[in-house]
């Protein structure tokens, strides 16, 4: 079985299959560039993701392997679909892999899914996001999320009146 | 049937922490699995930017207070040390990233426009990531500034009211085409 190398900002190694880490666009991406550039055709390829440290990257890799065999969505799709399928795609095990996650790490998992194109893991991590913030004022979502407002002056005020107009009819 | 055993990530070196044990899932046929690599198996490890230079933390900290959100996230990732530095921090950091990247598709016009409302950074993602949004309030302010030049510049109420609802209609129909854009967006 082919392997590749994947190494995540603190420099933890995980092994995977090809196959399976294929299913993420960027890890193909940088399978095949490696393949193009590499007079050994059998040397094992090591990525290493900058961004992605490794308690994330082992769940993202855990997701992968859960879903291996899924039908890959394309990171372009349109968000229309994306959407749907991000509904009707999550499974039970898909909410019990979240469930105990605090939500900075979702956020977390989300950009590193974001990175690494896995589109279905980005959907269902987004979807948790968004049930998290719709409906909610804005004083309840700078609570939840520990942000503080730095507007000065009026800039609130004129901020509200953009938002009158962006979709009146 | 899958059998997974996940234990601790083998540390990087220059954490200093001992065991591991690695991540191992043993999973049925035809599944592939992930491993860990083992320690001393030849894995390049980053060294600490704690320890060149040498600073106070409260220093980094400091620091970091100038950093913009992209460069905050890179830090987060850098080494332990630092991210528990900003972990009070985090989700703010990471909340302003996300509208950035994940919002378009995900969030409701409504949801994104309270968020516009929560602070500059996240004003400014969501008007980065939906420029659909951002070209409707210019195209507000443009209609605002013109209605101010029509009051001072023209004395006729009847030719003024006129001028005005030609425009209005005009510029309303643009809006309501771009919003529709963005509703099919967000559907």
């Amino acid at each position: 079985m082919a392997l590749v190398r994947v190494i995540s900002s603190d420099g933890a190694a995980f092994l995977v299959s090809q196959r399976l880490a294929k299913r993420s666009g960027k890890l193909k991406t940088e399978i095949e560039t490696f393949r193009k550039s590499s007079d050994n055709s059998e040397a094992q390829p090591e990525i290493r993701i900058v961004t992605i440290r490794a308690e994330i990257l082992r769940l993202v890799l855990q997701w992968l392997q859960q879903h291996q065999n899924d039908p890959v969505l394309p990171a372009n799709q349109n968000e229309q679909d994306g959407r749907g399928d991000a509904e009707m795609g999550q499974s039970q095990w898909d909410r019990d892999f979240l469930a105990p996650m605090d939500l900075g790490i979702v956020m977390e998992l989300i950009l590193a899914a974001n990175h690494l194109e896995v589109k279905g893991l980005l959907d269902i991590t987004c979807k948790l996001v968004e049930s998290k913030i719709t409906g909610r004022t804005v004083d309840e979502i700078r609570t939840a999320f520990k942000l503080k407002s730095d507007f000065k002056g009026n800039e609130e005020e004129q901020t509200r009146l953009e938002n009158r107009w962006c979709v009146e009819n | 049937m899958m059998e997974e055993e996940v234990g601790s990530p083998i540390p990087a070196k220059r954490t200093k922490l001992s065991g591991g044990g690695g991540f191992k899932i043993q999973s049925g046929k035809g599944e592939d699995q992930v491993f860990e690599v083992k320690q001393g198996q030849n894995v390049p490890v980053l060294e600490s930017p704690t320890m060149e230079p040498m600073l106070l933390p409260e220093i980094w900290a400091q620091i970091f207070e100038y950093l913009p959100p992209d460069d905050l996230i890179t830090v987060i990732n850098t080494c332990p040390e630092w991210r528990k530095l900003l972990e009070a921090k985090r989700k703010s950091i990471l909340f302003s990233k996300l509208l950035e990247n994940c919002s378009r598709g995900y969030l409701s016009i409504e949801t994104l426009k309270v968020c516009r409302q929560l602070n500059k950074t996240c004003k400014e993602a969501i008007d980065l990531a939906n420029p659909v949004i951002h070209l409707i309030i210019r195209i507000q302010e443009g209609m605002a500034r013109d209605i101010r030049d029509i009051e001072a510049n023209i004395q006729d109420l009847e030719v003024r009211r006129r001028v005005l609802y030609c425009m209005r209609r005009k510029r309303s129909s643009l809006i309501k085409k771009l919003s529709l854009i963005m509703s099919k967006q967000d559907m």
